[in-house]
């Protein structure tokens, strides 16, 4: 592969596009899990589809309908659980069925022109252009300073909210801004590993971290890095068995998270 | 320069119609140790999480003459549980570290410990820790900022009494060695005579407020009910 990928530019994006999608997912991914949120991405991810439809339909830009759909199904999800007494997973199972219900809905409006519904389900790394890879790499700067400067706010409130709220954090403004975040980056991550699996690239590397640190500080590091291996050895493994890349990618986060667990157990 | 450390003026706390708490008032100043004592639902942990804002609330509060959110570093609160998932991988270092406000001071997380009796535990999982282990690192976190008013909900909840001698022991030294003012709420009278300078009785509403002495066997019927002895030793 490693010959091939000079030669071939869409190549080099997707193995780009793997790795930041791998890193920022996982390493987002712990807050999201220790926040008891891991149907979250899920969620977003399957509202992006009622996005992409509308965005479709519009004829506008699939990508930013998806992001804006996937953004305020984020916030109204987060509004309703601390207004409607729901805990956050009832809330999320209301909108993953609706959004993706709604989607295939107004796709049907679309009459005779279907669109590759395949690779928005399970991605379609190799058409990932220069322009997304541009997008994914400012998001992951952004998110990754934005962690920097919250970490220990963040940290708080997967500890004890009204120990965080005692401490004087604004904790709803501070969940609001992460899932605004963290709405984006599933949104952009769509293309690579699609609307079904890209929940798992954010629980699985952070589920595996939790099998081989000590500290939460090492999990955000070791999540990361099994994001990136999942992505790097995922791409590698969709070249060599022609397999869709994003199979492949979950296919070794899991197979990661395996090993960690039965290292853990010995 | 005002001793008062904590004001309290006819503060409600309400969840629709039901008053949980009901226009209690009273004040600490510098270097009290108020103990809150009622009933289990008699509104102890809601008054003192209103106290800290973590709940809403009708009334006055004020520390050091200010609304809490001017002041926040100067107080310490230690809550009866946390609802920390214990798989979580934070070791007691990084626990103590989030009671800092700006930067954190890693060779004061060390005396932390040590001063609450937990050396060289830093490392050690959160999620590991006995009650009593539990209870003095979020004292810890609690004091890491300096504060100079302590409030603590239930410190003896869930721990043996060996573990509540040691934390009652813990909270006079550091007392006498931060100069703090303590707010606790407890089920244990005999702390009232060993160390409170006030206490306040409540049921809902304020049944008694000043001294121990106050403290007799028709204010305890009052606010725990007819059927408790109150003697003391």
């Amino acid at each position: 592969m490693l010959e091939v990928i000079w030669q071939y530019p869409f190549l080099q994006r997707a193995l780009i596009a793997a790795l930041i999608v791998g890193l920022v997912c996982s390493v987002m991914g712990v807050f999201v899990v220790f926040n008891r949120m891991a149907f979250f991405a899920d969620a977003v991810a399957h509202s992006a589809l009622a996005g992409i439809a509308i965005g479709l339909l519009a004829g506008v830009s699939t990508f930013w309908s998806a992001m804006v759909f996937g953004i305020a199904v984020a916030l109204v999800s987060i509004y309703l659980k601390s207004k409607a007494r729901l805990n956050i997973d009832t809330v999320l199972g209301l909108f993953l069925p609706f959004s993706m219900a709604l989607g295939i809905l107004l796709l049907g409006f679309r009459g005779n022109y279907t669109p590759d519904l395949v690779s928005y389900l399970f991605g379609s790394i190799l058409s990932v252009s220069w322009l997304d890879i541009v997008v994914m790499i400012v998001l992951t700067i952004v998110a990754f300073f934005w962690l920097r400067l919250n970490y220990k706010k963040m940290l708080a409130i997967v500890f004890d909210r009204d120990l965080a709220y005692a401490s004087g954090i604004k904790v709803e403004y501070t969940e609001y801004v992460f899932v605004i975040l963290m709405s984006m980056i599933v949104v952009a991550s769509i293309q690579v590993v699609g609307i079904v699996l890209v929940g798992g690239l954010i629980v699985i590397p952070a589920a595996t971290a939790r099998n081989v640190v000590k500290s939460f500080g090492q999990m955000i590091w070791m999540s990361g890095i099994f994001g990136i291996l999942s992505g790097l050895l995922g791409l590698i493994l969709a070249y060599y068995l022609d397999i869709a890349s994003g199979s492949a990618i979950i296919m070794i986060a899991m197979g990661l998270f395996i090993i960690s667990f039965i290292f853990r157990s010995k | 320069m005002s001793k008062e450390v904590l004001r309290v003026e006819n503060l409600s706390v309400c969840f629709e119609e039901n008053c949980v708490v009901d226009r209690v008032s009273f004040c600490v100043e510098k270097g009290d140790y108020l103990m809150i004592l009622g009933p289990n639902g008699a509104g102890k942990s809601v008054l003192m999480k209103s106290l800290i804002g973590v709940l809403p609330k009708r009334g006055i509060v004020k520390f050091f003459g200010k609304d809490i959110d001017q002041v926040r570093c100067k107080i310490g609160y230690v809550p009866q549980y946390v609802a920390v998932d214990r798989n979580i991988p934070l070791t007691v270092s990084e626990v103590v570290s989030l009671g800092f406000f700006g930067s954190v001071r890693h060779d004061e997380i060390d005396k932390l410990l040590k001063m609450v009796g937990m050396n060289g535990a830093g490392s050690k999982l959160f999620g590991t820790l006995s009650g009593g282990q539990t209870k003095r690192v979020l004292i810890a976190r609690a004091l890491a900022a300096r504060p100079r008013v302590v409030l603590l909900d239930e410190p003896f909840a869930g721990i043996d009494v060996v573990g509540e001698k040691s934390v009652v022991q813990l909270l006079d030294d550091l007392r006498k060695k931060m100069n703090l003012t303590v707010v606790i709420i407890s089920h244990d009278f005999s702390l009232v005579y060993k160390s409170a300078t006030k206490v306040l009785c409540i049921n809902k509403q304020r049944i008694c407020f000043g001294s121990p002495a106050k403290i007799n066997q028709k204010t305890i019927e009052k606010t725990f009910g007819k059927d408790l002895n109150f003697h003391v030793h």
